[in-house]
């Protein structure tokens, strides 16, 4: 793999459980899906590697925070479905406000008066 | 919780996950391709676009399938397993390595069983670390006053052994018996493996006990030694020391005393002590009260030994400190009768009470050989598992060599090299393990030759017992993992650092030489160096323990033997008559050529200060003699000539006045060449003196560790009772067996409570350098094995070398060398490895025999024969193990050779 900063990895861990988690609201997919969805919601501006995605779904899926079982795709292929667990639903919740939160710090000292201004 | 049971249940469908993660990721390749291909790419293009786009297929398959379980775990498992196989599929190999390893760690384990019985084991009671022993004397009075009133201790009790002569049926025996407190087994929570142990009631009314008599209980290695565990022993009467006692029950089988390595058979009360204890000064703990504290002021060094057990939490110090100021109360009350010993540990602040932890009970050696011998029998196997070990470790290196293609291979797919070394590490360690295995069956065999071999030379109530317990598997675990540790990393390290390009390309084959070649001639020189200083030190102790033996004392050894007796359960001066009736019917032994009797026999004895009339060039510190107590006929016996004067005879009893002989050696010390005989020693004992004429002068005596003039003074046993010890010594001439038999069967005439142990002087002489044995035997094999391995070693190298560069020698003879130069080529190769070894062994020998320098007699520590010996020794087993080899080399064919590049 590519070297990184560790900076960028250590948030990249904890943000890719609960973008995969926010993801997956809207129903079930395939990891391919959520990848593209990630990618399209964040308008471009998230890329997310195929090597860190498959072992964090395969991570939360240990962790009892999503469920997975074989589909059929749209196109008639079978296909590895994620779907978000009643535990997974609350963890996203307790993560999304912390996220919430962290981010609105972060704002508030980058850019006091903008947020002031808001 | 429930995050384990799935990764639990994820490990055992291990090979459904294996697949459906390959389709899904290929699932997401084909998705990530036909969006490519919508973009307007040719289909070729977009999968590889795609491919590229997810990176390392086998990579993120890894990093995924570390999500499931426990990787760490799951790949030592893996690499175990894969380390296994590879191991069955080279048995040779496989075999040399365990065999090193099972020798070095079968070593270390039976040792370590032996040093933990001997040292450092706990005894076998709850909370045995809080049993300490006090080492001040106390008397038994003091004791009582102690104990009473104590806050800090849960619990205190006397304990004194004794030699007992036992008569269960027939013939008296030895038997070792201890008499306790009451309290003693409820104390330390002793239960009883049949019937029941002592109570406080048994211990109530001096020279009785308590409502059952004189009672015993008995120990359980007696009960199987001497009773076969028959049930019903419990509730007989014996006969010890002439008083009639009841065995109530048998103690736990674990339970061997508080000393671990004197395991009394009986243990008796000490309210029956006026009857049974062989002694006349003991006499005062029991029937002394409040009262007698003052008169018996001078009796604490006579008192007997105590055990405690301190309340639980409580720090040593805080009951050191409270039971200091109890003892100098009693100090204080004593002060109107103030001797001079007190007034002497009164103004060297002595009278404090020390305590030290006896949890482990007491050693059988005193502290110096202690301490050496426990140097010894960690320090010598350790240094054989170091030779093991670097042995291995060659090996591994010449192993490492031959698979740096795998390695290289592995490294070029992606392989971390820590992962790498983790599984090289992992195989050393199933080896370690194999070796350990191995190894602990080495040692229950070693263990038990050497218990053995130790308790048949340190009389019969030895009671090590050393067994395959948890503490000895974690040891021999604990040695595997250090092991692997020593041998596998340096060849982990060297396999894994490795040019993959040079080495794939040259199809793993190396050049000559190579770094992994040198690293093993370093290791081998550190064996050979190590087995030279093993060697060195096993030849100055098996010399200096023949010289031991060899030592001629100055008396005539043939075909002498000792009768040893106690007169236990006689008082005062009854020993006398009984010694005069044991000396008249012995005396007309038929068959014996001369007979004697003594209480000790040389080079035993009791040194004591004395003044001599008229006027001695000698300091204060130089007036010594070296007192023996002998009985008629002892010089006769002996046969030691009487220069001058006469010896001591049956005459020279309690009625008669005092005399002594005295060694030449003493009459020329203080009486320069002025005759001695005549003249008078004044012996100095606690409160009293008492003066001695010499009648005779004896012909000089030697002893075998001289750290200072040896002054023998023989005075009369007859003049000095009660006796407790007797020694009856034949001169036999031919067959001894008739005239020893003849011997006992007087004894038993005389009283069948009387126990006889017959020892021959030179069985006596050799107990006597049980400890130089001890070292000398576990240095001699100990060497024998290092040696062993390091030609092992020595030859793996340079067969290993030959193999390597057989290409190279084909070269050669192919250019018209002849064989000869081949082999010599080789082997003054493996001789430059070998003379670097012998060069650093030398010194290290240098350094390592100064450790055993005060146990060596009659050589000194670089002897040149020994040294020429060991490096003799060396250097033909080394020049062998290179020799085979070196023919392999010379046998290669130029042709065949060649051929193989």
């Amino acid at each position: 793999m590519s070297p990184k900063a560790p900076t960028r990895v250590e948030l990249l861990q904890g943000t890719l459980d609960v973008l995969i988690l926010r993801t997956l609201i809207s129903g079930p997919m395939h990891g391919h899906a959520i990848s593209k969805h990630i990618q399209r919601t964040s308008e471009h501006l998230l890329q997310i590697e195929t090597g860190s995605l498959y072992p964090c779904v395969h991570r939360l899926e240990a962790k009892g925070w999503i469920a997975a079982s074989w589909e059929l795709s749209d196109k008639g292929k079978r296909a590895k479905y994620y779907r978000l667990t009643a535990l997974g639903r609350k963890q996203l919740f307790a993560e999304q406000s912390k996220w919430k939160a962290f981010a609105r710090a972060m704002g508030l000292i980058l850019d006091p008066a903008g947020q002031e201004g808001s | 919780m429930s995050t384990f049971f799935r990764k639990l249940r994820r490990l055992t469908r291990r090979d459904r996950m294996e697949a459906e993660l390959r389709e899904e990721l290929q699932f997401h390749l084909g998705e990530e391709a036909e969006e490519r291909q919508a973009l307007g790419l040719a289909e070729d293009e977009a999968r590889w676009a795609a491919r590229r786009d997810l990176g390392n297929f086998v990579l993120v398959q890894e990093d995924t399938r570390a999500t499931w379980g426990w990787p760490m775990l799951e790949d030592a498992w893996r690499d175990l397993r894969y380390g296994a196989r590879l191991l069955v599929r080279n048995p040779g190999f496989t075999m040399v390595v365990v065999c090193s390893l099972a020798l070095g760690i079968g070593a270390n384990t039976a040792l370590f069983s032996v040093m933990d019985a001997m040292m450092l084991r706990m005894l076998p009671v709850p909370r045995a670390d809080e049993i300490v022993r006090l080492r001040t004397p106390l008397s038994y009075p003091a004791f009582r006053t102690i104990r009473d009133r104590a806050q800090t201790l849960a619990g205190m009790s006397a304990f004194s052994i004794f030699p007992a002569s036992v008569r269960v049926d027939q013939d008296a025996e030895q038997a070792v018996a201890q008499m306790v407190s009451g309290n003693f087994y409820t104390m330390l929570g002793v239960n009883a493996a049949t019937g029941r142990l002592l109570s406080p009631d048994d211990d109530r009314v001096p020279g009785v006990g308590g409502r059952d008599g004189p009672v015993a209980v008995i120990s359980y290695l007696y009960w199987q030694r001497r009773f076969a565990f028959d049930a019903s022993i419990v509730g007989r009467t014996i006969i010890l020391n002439g008083v009639p006692v009841t065995i109530v029950g048998v103690a736990a089988p674990k339970f061997f005393g508080v000393l671990q390595t004197l395991s009394p058979d009986f243990t008796l009360p000490i309210a029956l002590q006026p009857r049974v204890s062989p002694s006349t000064n003991t006499e005062l703990w029991v029937h002394g009260d409040e009262g007698s504290i003052l008169t018996y002021d001078l009796t604490d060094e006579y008192g007997p030994s105590i055990v405690a057990r301190l309340k639980r939490g409580v720090a040593i110090e805080r009951a050191q400190a409270e039971l200091t100021v109890l003892y100098q109360r009693i100090l204080a009350a004593r002060g109107s009768t103030q001797s001079e010993e007190q007034q002497r540990r009164r103004e060297h602040g002595e009278q404090k009470v020390e305590l030290t932890r006896a949890g482990n009970g007491s050693a059988m050696f005193p502290p110096k050989m202690r301490s050496l011998l426990l140097i010894a029998m960690s320090a010598v196997p350790a240094v054989v598992l170091l030779i093991a070990c670097a042995n291995v470790a060659t090996l591994l290196l010449a192993r490492a060599a031959a698979r740096q293609r795998e390695v290289a291979v592995r490294m070029s797919i992606g392989s971390g090299r820590i992962r790498l070394i983790r599984q090289l590490l992992t195989e050393s360690f199933v080896l370690a393990i194999a070796g350990g295995t191995v190894g602990l069956l080495i040692a229950t065999w070693g263990r038990r030759v050497l218990l053995a071999w130790i308790s048949s030379r340190s009389g019969p109530f030895f009671a090590l017992q050393a067994e395959t317990d948890t503490r000895t598997l974690i040891f021999t675990l604990a040695a595997s993992i250090a092991a692997t540790l020593l041998f596998g990393t340096l060849p982990a390290i060297r396999a894994t650092k490795t040019d993959l390009v040079s080495t794939l390309k040259n199809g793993g084959r190396v050049g000559t030489g190579g770094r992994g070649w040198e690293a093993g001639k370093v290791l081998v020189a550190a064996q050979v160096a190590l087995s030279l200083m093993l060697l060195v030190s096993a030849g100055l102790l098996v010399r200096s323990v023949r010289n031991l033996q060899a030592f001629d004392p100055g008396f005539d050894r043939e075909g002498l033997y000792l009768l040893h007796t106690m007169f236990l359960g006689y008082k005062g001066p009854q020993t006398g008559t009984l010694l005069k009736e044991v000396w008249e019917r012995m005396s007309s032994l038929p068959g014996a050529r001369a007979v004697g009797i003594s209480q000790e026999v040389p080079p035993d004895g009791r040194r004591l200060g004395v003044t001599v009339d008229g006027a001695v060039n000698l300091a204060q510190d130089k007036m010594y003699v070296d007192r023996l107590m002998v009985g008629p006929g002892f010089f006769d016996a002996m046969g030691i000539p009487i220069l001058a004067g006469r010896p001591i005879t049956a005459r020279d009893d309690e009625h008669a006045p005092n005399v002594c002989v005295v060694s030449a050696a003493v009459a020329r010390t203080f009486f320069a060449d002025r005759n001695a005989i005549g003249r008078h020693f004044t012996f100095k004992r606690t409160g009293a003196e008492y003066t001695v004429e010499i009648v005779g002068v004896a012909r000089d005596l030697k002893r075998a560790d001289q750290q200072s003039e040896w002054r023998p003074v023989y005075c009369p046993m007859l003049q000095d009772l009660p006796t407790l010890n007797a020694i009856v010594l034949i001169r036999a001439s031919g067959d001894a067996s008739a005239v020893l038999a003849a011997a006992r069967r007087q004894f038993r005439e005389i009283d069948k409570n009387l126990f006889v142990d017959v020892l021959s002087i030179d069985r006596r002489i050799e107990d006597n350098v049980f400890f130089q044995r001890l070292l000398a035997t576990l240095a001699s094999v100990c060497g024998g094995l290092a040696v062993l391995l390091a030609s092992i070693g020595l030859y793996g190298v340079m067969a290993y070398s030959v193999a390597r560069r057989s290409n190279d020698v084909g070269i050669r003879m192919a250019l018209g060398a002849d064989r000869r130069s081949v082999v010599v080529k080789v082997v003054r190769e493996t001789m430059t490895v070998v003379a670097a070894g012998v060069v650093v062994g030398l010194a290290a020998a240098w350094g390592a025999t100064r450790l055993i320098a005060s146990t060596l007699f009659g050589v000194t520590v670089m002897d040149p024969p020994t040294l020429a010996l060991a490096i003799a020794a060396m250097m033909t087993v080394a020049l062998l193990a290179g020799f085979i080899p070196a023919r392999r080399a010379a046998a290669v064919n130029p042709v065949i050779a060649l051929r193989q590049d």
